[in-house]
Formats: C-alpha cells, sequence, structure tokens
C-alpha cells in the first residue's frame, strides 16, 4: 500500500507542479508592476520597437554583432529589474523548444554539405558534422536566443492585458485579440479547474487512487474540460451581452508619450539601419 | 408605484428542447418594489433571471417589458437593445462568467462604454462605487485572479456603474462574509430607495425581509409555489420547509437528540 500511495503521489505532484510552473510563467504579472526602464515606455512603442528589433535580429548575418544584440537584451532586463538568473532561467527554458529540432539536423552533412569537423557511427549509420552546418546551427541558436530574449523582455515588462489593447489599437483584427484573450483567460480557468479537479478527487479517495483508475480520470477531465469551455463561452457572450455588447467591444484607451519614449524610440531607429547597412554582409 | 415593469405569462422554458427549466411561471414585477425569489437548488430562479434581461426567451408563454413583449427579434434593432440594456441589469450567480475583461477597471468601464455613457460620467461613477463597495485597491488587478468574495463585489459594480432602473441579482450575498454581506445589503437597499426596482434569487432567509417586500416561491415543478408579502410567506414555517429554505438544526438536550427548524427571523425582532 505505501507503495501505490507513493506510486499515486508522484503523478499527483508533477501534474499539480506543472499547473504551478505554467501558472507562474504564463500568468505572473508582478515583473510588470516594477518601476524600471521598460516598464515605464509607453506601450505602443515597446510593441513597435520590440517587433522592430526583432526583425534586426532576422536580419543579421554575423555571429558577432548577434552576441552584441543578446548583451543588449540583458542590459534592458537589467534596468529593468528584472532579476538577471530569473530572466536567463525564462528564455532559456523556451529556446531548446524552438531550436532543437531545427538547428540539431541542420548540424549533419545530409541536411548541410561541406567540409566535415567530426564523424562519428550510431549503430552503423555515419554521421558527418559539417562546418558550415556548425555554424549555421550556431547562427540560428544566437538568433532564437536573442529573438526570445526581446519577446521575453515585452511580455516581462508589459501587463498582458496592456498588450492585448494595444494590438487593437494597431487594427489587428478584434477577432484574433479577442480569441487571444480569452484563450488566455480560459487557459488560467482550466488550470483552476484542473487543479481544483485534482483537489477534489483527493479529498474524496483520502488520497488513495490506484494508478490505472487515476489515468482514466485523467481521461474523462480532457472530455469534460471541453464541454465546459464551450459552456463558458456561450456564458460570458450572455453577460456581454446583458451590459450592452453588440459585436464590437468599445476600448479603453489612456496610453501618453514622453519624450523618453521618443529617445528609445530614436535609439531603436540608429540600431536598426546600423543592422541593415553593417550586420547583412 | 404601480406601473407594471415586467409581467411574466405562463412562461415555459427549457434548455435544449429537453432539461425543462421552467414549466409555466406567472409573476409581474412594478416599479420601485423590492421582489425576492425563492427556492431550492434547481427550481429555476437563474434561469427565470435569465428570461427577465432577454438573454433567454421562452419556449412558451409571454413576457412583457415595460408594456412591451420582449421577443428576441427586437434585439437585433441596436437602438432598442441599447435602451433595453441600460434599464436592466442582471448579476450573475457565477461572478466568473460577469468578469471577462483583463482587469477588473476595464470591466467596470465595459457596460458603460458600450452603452454609450461619457467616459468622464463613466470615470466619476466608477470611483464612487469602487469606494461603496471597497474595491478602490483591485482596479489593476486581473478579476480572475480574485477571491470569490472579492469577484462578487465586482460583478455587483459592473452592473452598479450602468445606473439601470431594474436591478436583477442572482445570490449577491452567498459567500460573502457577514460584513461584506450587510454593505452589499445596504447598497441594494439604498438603490431601492432612489427609486430602483430590485429582483433578487436567494437563499439567504437572514436577508430577505430586507431585500424583498414581495417573495416568489419556486417549487420543484419549476412552477411558483407561492407568492405573496415577504413577511406573510417567511412566518410559514411549513411552506418554507418544504422547499427546503429552513436550516434544520440538531442537538441534545438532557442526552436526547432533537431536530428542529431554525429561523432567523425572531432575532431580527427589535
Ligand atoms: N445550461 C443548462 N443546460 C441544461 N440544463 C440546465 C442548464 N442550466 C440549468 N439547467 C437546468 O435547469 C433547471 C433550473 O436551473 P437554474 O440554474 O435556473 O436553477 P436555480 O434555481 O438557479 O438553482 P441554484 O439555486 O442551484 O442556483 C435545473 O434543473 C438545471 O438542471
Ligand atoms: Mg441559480
Amino acid at each position: 500500500m505505501p507503495n501505490a500511495f507513493r506510486k499515486n503521489n508522484f503523478i499527483e505532484r508533477s501534474i499539480k507542479d506543472a499547473v504551478l510552473f505554467f501558472k507562474y510563467s504564463i500568468f505572473s504579472e508582478d515583473k510588470a508592476q516594477e518601476r524600471g526602464f521598460l516598464q515605464s515606455l509607453d506601450p505602443r512603442v515597446k510593441l513597435v520597437t520590440f517587433t522592430v528589433l526583432c526583425i534586426c535580429v532576422l536580419f543579421v548575418k554575423n555571429i558577432g554583432l548577434l552576441i552584441i544584440l543578446y548583451s543588449f537584451s540583458l542590459l534592458l532586463a537589467c534596468i529593468s529589474r528584472i532579476n538577471l538568473g530569473f530572466f536567463l532561467k525564462r528564455t532559456w527554458i523556451f529556446i531548446p523548444l524552438f531550436s532543437l529540432f531545427i538547428a540539431l539536423p541542420a548540424l549533419f552533412d545530409f541536411i548541410t554539405p561541406g567540409e566535415s569537423l567530426c564523424v562519428f557511427r550510431i549503430f552503423g549509420l555515419e554521421f558527418v558534422i559539417t562546418k558550415p552546418g556548425l555554424s549555421g546551427s550556431v547562427l540560428f541558436v544566437c538568433r532564437v536566443a536573442t529573438s526570445v530574449s526581446f519577446v521575453v523582455l515585452l511580455s516581462l515588462t508589459t501587463r498582458n492585458s496592456v498588450l492585448l489593447r494595444v494590438l487593437r489599437i494597431f487594427k489587428v483584427p478584434q477577432v484574433f485579440v479577442m480569441v487571444f484573450g480569452m484563450t488566455y483567460r480560459y487557459i488560467y480557468l482550466f488550470m483552476e479547474i484542473v487543479e481544483n479537479t485534482y483537489l477534489g478527487i483527493k479529498s474524496r479517495t483520502g488520497g488513495l487512487i490506484r494508478r490505472n483508475k487515476g489515468q482514466s480520470i485523467v481521461a474523462w477531465n480532457i472530455a469534460t474540460l471541453w464541454q465546459r469551455s464551450f459552456k463558458l463561452n456561450e456564458d460570458v457572450y450572455g453577460a456581454m451581452l446583458s451590459r450592452g455588447y453588440n459585436g464590437e467591444p468599445v476600448l479603453l484607451d489612456e496610453f501618453k508619450t514622453s519624450p523618453k519614449d521618443w529617445i528609445w524610440f530614436c535609439l531603436v531607429a540608429v540600431i536598426f539601419t546600423g543592422v541593415i547597412k553593417f550586420g547583412y554582409g | 408605484m404601480d406601473e407594471s415593469i415586467f409581467k411574466v405569462v405562463n412562461a415555459h422554458f427549457s434548455y435544449l428542447n429537453r432539461f425543462s427549466a421552467l414549466c409555466g411561471i406567472d409573476m409581474e414585477v412594478r416599479k420601485g418594489e423590492k421582489i425576492a425569489i425563492l427556492g431550492a437548488n434547481g427550481s429555476g430562479k437563474s434561469t427565470l433571471l435569465q428570461l427577465l434581461d432577454a438573454l433567454l426567451f421562452p419556449n412558451k408563454g409571454d413576457i412583457f417589458a415595460f408594456g412591451r413583449q420582449l421577443l428576441e427579434a427586437d434585439f437585433n434593432d441596436p437602438e432598442f437593445c441599447r435602451k433595453f440594456r441600460s434599464k436592466v441589469g442582471l448579476v450573475f450567480q457565477n461572478p466568473d462568467i460577469q468578469l471577462f475583461c483583463p482587469t477588473v477597471k476595464e470591466d467596470i468601464y465595459f457596460g458603460p462604454l458600450q452603452l454609450g455613457i461619457e467616459k468622464n460620467e463613466a470615470g466619476k461613477r466608477i470611483e464612487k462605487i469602487a469606494g461603496d463597495l471597497g474595491i478602490g485597491g483591485l482596479l489593476d488587478r486581473a478579476p480572475h485572479q480574485l477571491s470569490v468574495g472579492e469577484k462578487r463585489k465586482v460583478a455587483i459594480a459592473t452592473v452598479l456603474v450602468i445606473e439601470p432602473e431594474i436591478i436583477l441579482l442572482d445570490e449577491p450575498t452567498a459567500g460573502l462574509d457577514p460584513q461584506t454581506s450587510r454593505r452589499i445589503i445596504d447598497i441594494i437597499i439604498e438603490a431601492n430607495e432612489h427609486g430602483r426596482t430590485i429582483v433578487t434569487a436567494t437563499h439567504d432567509l437572514h436577508v430577505v425581509e430586507e431585500i424583498a417586500d414581495r417573495v416568489y416561491i419556486l417549487n420543484r415543478e419549476k412552477q411558483v409555489a407561492k407568492s405573496g408579502p415577504a413577511q406573510e410567506l417567511l412566518s410559514d414555517t411549513e411552506l418554507l420547509r418544504e422547499h427546503n429554505l429552513t436550516h434544520m438544526h440538531k442537538h441534545r438536550h438532557n442526552g436526547q437528540t432533537h431536530i428542529h427548524p431554525h429561523q432567523h427571523l425572531d432575532h431580527h425582532q427589535h
């Protein structure tokens, strides 16, 4: 029995940890409330400049310059009162996700032919890492790292709600923004539901669920989650109608730019021109 | 004081044409009245409120509001829709449904902005309501990250800010601490004193007398079991017990266990 108990506890703990991790990394807004440099910028200017910075990263073909841009993002994190360790952890969690599957195969000669660097064998198959393959992959990972850093910086220093509103100002179609906003909200609600359901199951069974039973509960959950979300959407729509919604939400717009925003804007413009002139080759 | 606001005539409603939720309700709400709808879980209180708010429409029977029949097609007319929505506000039972904006502030602004109320005017109202309800500190928070009680207060604020003539409330005091609950009752009573009509669905017998002149009791057959003045219905213990509305108290005297219904009316005699 103690064995079953431990096993089951393990499943539960890992689900709970995963939920908490996601909840914390997607929904924590405490960094956005701090009074650092990026937090003080007008969100409209921020969205434009960070988009420009990400485009810069796409154009750069020189690893040195990429490293400079990457350091620039770290500098920005520092002056925005974001703990560097926290920031690095946050960005490097996402990077393997994006890059591994693309960068890893590109190392080898069947994708990137060229001068071979090293050769090894697995199960009698010969793998050759090529020089252009290696430098291409390094460039790719650097690029991903830098652009992910910029995106994470933007999302850490801007409240999600503000970001959604800015998207509307830039005429991103309302459907996208609504869907985006609702998804965000419902992911949160889902996590709560999952968390509470597990608590509920635990309190009803006293923590002793046999392993396969636990699995059937998980399956059941996913099916009803869909139904619940459907019902929820319908009800929320009713609540919107009740308060006068008729298709187009009227938004509250209260942003102001200051000289600081324009200085920052010019700086980014300079970086962009510099990159186009020197980094593109 | 007897201008008719809502008149419900033999209204039937079923969800998906399968799960019946109301089976022949007759009801009348007059201007300036305070009405409570009581009934056990699942007796159709929430459904009835949604019919009054014209979110659902009866499968059979009619509902009249302000002397005009409520028809789904009429709500395609934006002007009619806007007028109706500014006159009638509904506080949902589940505040998670009511609050859908990214921040509390935007959520409270939502109604007024949709209904074409000036932003400055809306701002003033919000400031006052936030003060009254003690939610000033929550305005920049995300609604889904609040406690249940805080959410409920915000949900009430989102409706009060529209300043509707008729306020429909679905269990406004469920899950609130006694003081907050008191605050909300006071706000409801105050709104009524300003001439607003109040319809509340509730289980909370403590508060019924204060927030209702007249009471409708719905039974398990999803019909009106009885309606009448609050005082009269609330002193009918048998009736209340029949509809799951009394607390049953169990305690021991001299080694013997009794079970008897417990009412709160006697505490309120001053
Ligand atoms: N979305 C739905 N789909 C199907 N049936 C529903 C739905 N909502 C409510 N019902 C059914 O309609 C009936 C009335 O429900 P309603 O929510 O109006 O009751 P209520 O009096 O508000 O209950 P409570 O006190 O629990 O809030 C119930 O039998 C319920 O099962
Ligand atoms: Mg209800």
